[in-house]
């Protein structure tokens, strides 16, 4: 029943003109669902670059139409952006010429959702505590994304949109960024979408995948991870980690993709 | 104090270049017709002073450059919303003056407006805030929006409005290589506005350059040249240090 989905994305098509009236595919009846009260509080999707993960992002965001198809967002059309769905993107986005707070304060100064929580609270939440007054300019990449993140988590949006921002950062900023995620999801009742090109990010942050494929993008497989792993101590976490790796790679070899995508942590 | 290494590069040259000025044109071929003497340009600063009237000059130089500088930057803040937008007609009709300046240069617009006012020291300002806010209102209109995607993602995701998304945060995104750019074009803008002023030749700095050649006086135009060279380089300096506290981010290419 459509009253029970929080987000109801069907048949989303997306192309762009060429030369000569021809036609360049982009995306192929995407089609899924989130649930609204569903324990699943991350959704995945896992493609190569080029699967068009992100023009699905943006018009999951409203950010760009859709060529066919729509995204309802509570039984609504999601059309125009409404501060409802956050769009972090792949490159930072935090406001260089203001300081962590001032980036926060303006956004909800200009925003009409707020969130519960204090500014300071989630600036340390997202592990900020002490960078209140630094300035974006300066800041790390995996810096730069906790300060969109608190951001988005002020504006107490239904979902957060994370547009494989974690790829440009090094391996262990982005392990410590999957732990404050992870912390993260478990402190608000708010779903986040993820794309990615990185297996073992979209393993350890989601509960499940969807599987894509390019040219055009197409979803092909819908993957459930199982959560009580993840709590496990690290040997017997990195052999399923290490398994579910595996059952991933074997998926994308059937379709000829497995060289495309990320182990890296 | 320490200096930064491309300063001091360019003091150490500036030494050598003034101890071969001397040693050549003081010592090796002293008649003044390549160079002025070193001790007769010396001399000339004075009559800069007394008979050129270098600091008034100076001054409607400095004021006309900098007073139409800070006019244009605030002029082109506020028409920011249309030079960025596509579709506006204000950006067409910057784009399309900027394509007939290529075929005809700014200087005629200075000849006519010598035509018109020939004694007016006010024209020199008009001219000068022309020539600056087309500077920049062609920068910004040609600035790629695309450096400022991911900002403008985000703030259309939180629902933003476009006015304020143009106004707070594509002109905080132009504004690092604006600054760049103004710094750049501080030479052009003095050397513009100076041969404006020879060819009107009642005021400014270009009064004096004018004058100097008129009564061919090497030695006072070499002086007056130096003079405005050191100024100019000190401003330039104060300037950017200025431009710096207060446009202190800038975009690094990710």
């Amino acid at each position: 029943m459509n009253s029970e989905k929080l987000l109801e994305v069907s048949n989303v098509k997306k192309y762009y003109h060429g030369y000569l009236g021809s036609k360049l595919k982009v995306l192929e009846n995407i089609s899924f669902s989130i649930p609204k009260d569903s324990e699943q509080k991350v959704i995945s999707f896992l493609a190569p670059f080029g699967s068009g993960k992100t023009s699905l992002m943006k018009i999951i965001a409203a950010l760009e139409q859709a060529s066919e198809g729509e995204v309802i967002l509570e039984d609504k059309k999601y059309s125009l952006p409404d501060g409802n769905i956050i769009y972090i993107p792949e490159k930072p986005s935090s406001f260089l010429w203001l300081n962590v707070k001032s980036d926060i304060e303006f956004i909800l100064k200009n925003t009409r959702n707020k969130s519960s929580k204090d500014i300071n609270e989630l600036i340390s939440m997202v592990g900020l505590g002490s960078y209140g007054n630094h300035h974006s300019h300066g800041l790390s990449y995996g810096f730069r994304f906790r300060v969109s993140l608190a951001r988005a988590l002020a504006v107490n949006p239904k979902i957060i949109i994370i547009d494989d921002s974690l790829k440009l950062m090094d391996h262990l900023t982005r392990k410590e960024v999957y732990e404050m995620l992870g912390q993260v999801v478990k402190k608000f009742e708010i779903k986040f979408i993820l794309s990615t090109t990185n297996i073992t990010e979209a393993l350890l942050l989601s509960d499940k995948i969807f599987f894509m494929r390019k040219k055009p993008g197409t979803i092909f497989h819908e993957f459930d991870v199982e959560r009580d792993w993840k709590d496990k101590d690290e040997t017997e976490k990195q052999e399923k980690l290490h398994a579910l790796k595996n059952d991933v790679i074997n998926f994308f070899r059937a379709e000829k993709m497995n060289h495309d995508l990320s182990f890296s942590a | 104090m320490s200096l930064k290494p491309s300063l001091r590069k360019f003091f150490s040259f500036l030494l050598i270049y003034f101890l071969l000025w001397v040693i050549f044109f003081e010592f090796v071929f002293p008649n003044g017709k390549i160079l002025p003497q070193p001790g007769v340009v010396w001399q000339s600063f004075g009559a800069l002073w007394f008979s050129y009237h270098i600091l008034s000059n100076f001054l409607i130089t400095f004021a006309a450059i900098y007073v139409s500088l800070i006019v244009a930057f605030f002029a082109v803040k506020i028409l920011s919303n249309h030079l960025i937008n596509e579709k506006s007609f204000i950006k067409d009709f910057i784009l399309s003056l900027n394509l007939f300046s290529e075929y005809v240069p700014g200087i005629v617009l200075a000849l006519f407006l010598i035509f018109w006012f020939p004694n007016s020291t006010f024209i020199e300002f008009v001219f000068t805030f022309l020539l600056i806010f087309f500077v920049l209102a062609k920068e910004v209109s040609n600035f790629s929006i695309s450096k400022c995607k991911p900002y403008i993602d985000s703030a259309r995701s939180f629902g933003l409005s476009e006015s304020l998304i143009n106004k707070k945060i594509i002109w905080n995104c132009i504004l690092p290589d604006l600054k760049d750019y103004i710094l750049k074009k501080q030479i052009y803008f003095w050397s513009i506005l100076i041969a404006f002023e020879i060819i009107k030749g009642n005021s400014g700095l270009g009064s004096v350059f004018g004058n100097a050649l008129r009564f061919k006086d090497l030695s006072a135009t070499f002086a007056a040249a130096l003079i405005v060279g050191i100024f100019v380089f000190v401003i330039i300096q104060v300037l950017s240090l200025f431009a710096k506290k207060f446009i202190h981010w800038s975009e690094v290419e990710l």
